[in-house]
């Protein structure tokens, strides 16, 4: 008996149901093909492509299930990959605070954070490395390369 | 979220700190509210393509030359994206205080409305507030393949369909301009093939390739290859003939005037504007349009200086929208 | 007789011409102005480069205002310098962070950030600025000699051509597909599938765009690099420190950085791949709208095939360094080719020169040269000095990047991921960048749970575009006739690499799986051969 790892199966269980979704909802759907000029139109590649990643698909799930393919050993799993998941998904959070507080504000307040997190010792020092950081990045981004950095829709809020 | 429950006191505090103070730093830079004595402080001129094109250009100079005459300095700020449609729409969104603008264009503003009707914006949700220049357009072929533009329109007729030309994108003014000519001379819009290129420089070497037949590109970015005779001109789409190519004719002169589409470039800005800001806007750009530094600049980017006031130029966008709507309809293009 | 005499007496009467020509171009390029240019640039260039997040075009959008008003070589001389720094620059933080600071570094985190990982950042950082030069200088002395000829190599490159040699250029999946090669190639097709959201190329319809302006406008690159990149690094650097005690910093976690020198024989040994990479580069670069990334592809793809230590490729080789980097730096010369005598603009930092030119009144075209050969060869000058200064510049960066590994990463991965944050929106002045960066963030460290290599998604989503753009043109212009994709000798030749190509990728998966299977008994020895030289 061949002993199937089935944490391996989720991947390609996954891009089967995006082959299928892409095939009969998405590219008929969501491409518009005005026609005219010789040749494949917009549709051509995307279809191209599924059919592949679906044979590809198809071809790992053989592997997992008939070789009993071992997971790599160099990828990352368990309680490990959670606690990098929570942290990448928590980071997500950057995009409403760049939205409502503004560009600069969410910076310094990251900075900070951040500098705390990675155990930085000394409240001094992590206020004064933001604050030094933040003017610089102000002059290198707002003064020097003249990016207008957009302001917060809190503060717009405001009268 | 564990992370902000476990912030000690005092960072929080700092971190509040923080944010109140940078926040007060970017209300001195932010939007003030306009109050009579427009401009107050320096305008962002939104390009809606990337850096280095003829927009950008076209912004740059003007952003130069116009800072003494309308009292505050000019930020040129790209976003490309989508033909231009992201910053179209970022400058429709955005507050209208006069101190975010669009340097319009031909492409952003009207044809991709004209073509693409589900884009989230319409022609007219800009306030227009001067066209500044124009860029003729010029029809090259290969050199040694026709004489002469009466030799190019028979084989135009008697080879149907046989015939392919370069463009720079689809519902470009490359793209439409030879199906103008088609209408004009009264021959089916499948005379000839469009083959789509990223640009118009790149739409001449596939000409000089003999990938395509011919071209109808803006005249900066063929100039030196008909100067070198590398291929040849045929026929301009300005109504009168061009310095740069005194011996070619126009298409009015060939008896087709229907065919005279130009690239344009102006000034927007979001809808609603207040009156003082169209004001000092017309007042400006009348008069940088006659001010030799601006003048000179523009000529050398290969655009003819064609100044337009907001009211001309609001007429202009919405002929020149209804005309490439119709044609597009016809192609099919607009679904 | 007097025919076999003719051709010494031209070629020697060319030869002369040319060294007359370098001859005024030095003339005028020796200018204070002109030298600071070129190291301001190149550091300029270094420094954006460098950091994760900035990417080339705001270097230079940033200096151009500054070239418009100046005279029109040391305006040109700024731009390239810029362009060549920042080239070079990606590099460094692909080594150090297994950030691409530019796209075209894509193919040097591979081997870079597996050496920083074996304590020799040091090496692979001066292999890195060894081979930029190296590839460099070549490619810009054959510049030099073949540029009369290189406009006419554009002009055999049709949209078949095309096809064919990005064919050939996205073999290179293959090679950088990590330990599943099924996994590589479900990788690439993803980020081709990720690469067709937004306007169609050819025809402009949206596709997947569910009326969405932002999608519309496709999938930024830049803050997919970074997303996919910069993100999950700074997680695990992230993790790391959570669990440390206190402050740690790079070098503690193995990224040592002693016996950090460039032997001579590790020199001499990548050298073959240096001239290669910049001969590669000269050829990808006279093509317009190819650019710097599939150059260094290519580039590490030939050196992997070639290379006595081609298993190493992939675990950290030198080699592929090297090739890698003198790749896409050999572009920077060969795109002034189109640029001058077409006025076709290759990328956005030559299109950019193309705005200056306009702007100094100087019309590219076929008639250029004739009538500015002066600037010209003063910037072929300028592009010589350039690497002097690349040297120069990338030594100080070094000691730089050396002194980075011994920064508490406290320091320097919040700074990092601001910066990515900044960069993010200053590429494009947009808001949904940002989004996408920290979307890929999370797709990054997905793909790191089902084992997915970052690679191949990046290398097929640039090099999709111009897969589907190559066919589609040459099909619409043929009339929907398949034969002219086959119609042509160039486009043959390079069908035939991409042949060789698959085998020799095929037969090194076979020799790999057999060592695996033979060195499951002596399984040290792989490390062994890795840390050997």
């Amino acid at each position: 008996m061949r002993k199937v790892h089935t944490s391996e199966l989720w991947l390609p269980l996954c891009l089967l149901a995006g082959c299928l979704l892409l095939w009969f909802w998405l590219i008929p759907q969501h491409i518009a093909v005005f026609g005219g000029g010789a040749g494949p139109g917009p549709r051509f590649f995307p279809q191209i492509l599924t059919l592949m990643l679906a044979g590809l698909a198809a071809l790992r799930l053989v592997q997992v299930l008939w070789l009993s393919l071992a997971p790599d050993p160099e990828v990352t799993t368990g309680s490990r990959w959670r606690r990098e998941l929570a942290v990448v998904v928590t980071l997500l959070l950057v995009y409403p605070a760049v939205y409502w507080l503004g560009v600069l504000p969410t910076c310094g307040l990251l900075i900070a954070w951040l500098m705390w997190r990675f155990r930085m010792p000394g409240l001094w020092r992590i206020g004064g490395v933001t604050v030094i950081t933040i003017a610089l990045f102000y002059l290198l981004f707002v003064v020097v390369a003249s990016v207008s950095l957009p302001t917060g829709a809190l503060f717009d809020l405001l009268p | 979220m564990t992370f902000v429950a476990n912030l000690s006191r005092p960072l929080k505090g700092l971190a509040v700190g923080l944010a109140v103070l940078s926040t007060l730093t970017m209300a001195a830079a932010g939007p003030a509210r306009a109050d009579g004595d427009y401009p107050s402080q320096p305008i962002r001129l939104v390009v809606p393509f990337g850096p280095g094109g003829s927009t950008d250009l076209a912004a740059r100079v003007l952003a130069k030359e116009l800072p003494p005459i309308i009292g505050a300095d000019i930020a040129v700020i790209n976003v490309p994206g989508a033909g231009g449609a992201v910053g179209t729409k970022q400058v429709i969104d955005s507050a209208a205080d006069g101190y975010t603008l669009l340097m319009a264009a031909i492409g952003s503003n009207v044809l991709r409305p004209a073509l693409n009707p589900d884009l989230p914006y319409h022609y007219d949700d800009v306030t227009y507030l001067g066209r500044t220049q124009i860029n003729p357009n010029v029809l090259i072929v290969r050199n040694g393949t026709y004489a002469d533009f009466a030799e190019f329109q028979q084989a135009l007729e008697t080879r149907q369909g046989k015939l392919r030309y370069g463009t720079a994108g689809v519902g470009q003014v490359t793209h439409l301009g030879p199906i103008l000519l088609y209408q004009a001379l009264d021959i089916p819009t499948e005379a000839a093939t469009p083959v789509h290129y990223d640009s118009d420089p790149a739409a001449m070497l596939a000409l000089m390739q003999g990938e395509v037949d011919f071209v109808q590109a803006n005249l900066p970015s063929v100039a030196s290859a008909i100067q070198g005779d590398q291929v040849k001109a045929l026929a301009v789409t300005t109504p009168e003939r061009i310095d740069a190519l005194p011996d070619v004719p126009t298409y009015t002169e060939l008896g087709l005037p229907d065919v005279s589409i130009v690239g344009w470039r102006g000034v927007a800005g979001p809808k609603d504007l207040p009156q003082d800001v169209v004001d000092s806007w017309n007042r400006a750009l009348a008069e940088l349009t006659r001010s030799d530094a601006w003048l000179e600049a523009t000529r050398q980017l290969g655009d003819d200086p064609a100044y337009l006031n907001g009211a001309d130029f609001t007429e202009f966008a919405k002929q020149d929208f209804e005309r490439y709507r119709a044609i597009g309809d016809s192609l099919g293009l607009t679904h | 007789m007097e025919t076999i005499l003719h051709l010494p007496v031209a070629v020697a009467s060319y030869l002369l011409d040319i060294a007359h020509g370098l001859w005024a171009g030095a003339h005028l390029f020796m200018s204070w102005n002109n030298l600071l240019a070129v190291f301001g640039g190149v550091t300029i260039g270094c420094f954006f480069g460098a950091l994760p997040g900035l990417s080339i075009t705001l270097a230079v959008a940033l200096v151009m205002p500054f070239s418009y008003g100046m005279e029109p070589l040391t305006g040109l001389t700024l731009l390239s310098a810029v362009y060549v720094g920042a080239i070079y620059g990606g590099s460094i933080s692909a080594i150090l962070f297994n950030t691409p600071g530019t796209p075209a570094a894509a193919c040097t985190t591979v081997d870079g950030y597996a050496l920083t990982q074996k304590g020799m950042a040091g090496k692979a950082l001066q292999m890195a600025n060894v081979s930029s030069m190296v590839g460099d200088l070549t490619s810009t002395c054959l510049v030099i000699l073949l540029f009369p000829l290189l406009a006419k190599v554009t002009i055999y490159f049709k949209s078949p051509e095309y096809f064919a040699l990005i064919c050939f250029a996205i073999t290179i999946v293959g090679s950088v597909a990590g330990r599943s090669i099924v996994l590589g190639i479900i990788a690439g097709i993803m980020g081709f599938l990720l690469s067709t959201i937004g306007m169609d190329p050819v025809e402009g319809s949206g596709r997947f765009d569910f009326g969405s302006i932002e999608l519309l406008s496709g999938v930024g690159f830049v803050p997919l690099l970074i997303g996919l990149f910069a993100i999950p690094e700074f997680v695990r650097q992230y993790r790391r420190s959570r669990m440390a005690t206190g402050p740690i910093t790079l070098a503690d976690g193995g990224a040592t950085v002693a016996n950090d020198r460039l032997t001579k024989r590790e020199f001499f040994e990548s050298l073959p791949h240096m001239l290669r990479g910049g001969v590669i580069g000269l050829a990808l670069g006279v093509i317009p709208g190819l650019g710097a990334t599939p150059a260094a592809f290519v580039s590490y793809e030939q050196a992997k095939r070639r290379s006595k230590k081609a298993h190493l490729f992939g675990k950290g080789s030198l080699e592929g360094i090297a090739a890698s980097e003198s790749g896409n730096n050999g572009v920077n010369g060969a795109t002034l080719a189109p640029l001058l005598t077409l006025g076709i603009p290759g990328d956005v930092v030559t299109a950019i020169m193309l705005g200056a030119l306009l702007v100094f009144n100087l019309q590219p075209g076929p008639m250029f040269f004739a009538l500015h050969a002066d600037l010209v060869y003063g910037l072929f000058v300028a592009l010589l000095v350039c690497d002097i200064a690349l040297r120069l510049v990338g030594l100080v960066f070094i000691r730089i990047g050396r002194y980075v590994t011994r920064v508490p990463t406290g320091y320097v991965f919040p700074m990092i991921f601001v910066l990515c944050v900044l960069g993010a929106y200053a590429s494009n002045n947009h808001l949904f960048d940002i989004a996408t960066m920290l979307i890929f963030g999370v797709v990054g460290v997905i793909f790191a749970r089902v084992g997915l290599p970052v690679v191949p998604f990046v290398i097929a989503f640039i090099l999709g575009p111009m897969l589907e753009k190559g066919l589609r043109r040459s099909l619409a212009a043929s009339g929907g006739d398949i034969s002219v994709l086959f119609s042509s000798p160039i486009s043959l030749i390079f069908y035939a690499l991409t042949l060789i190509a698959i085998v020799s990728i095929v037969r090194s998966r076979w020799q790999a799986v057999r060592r695996d299977r033979s060195s499951e008994s002596t399984p040290s020895s792989t490390v062994k051969d890795a840390l050997d030289e």
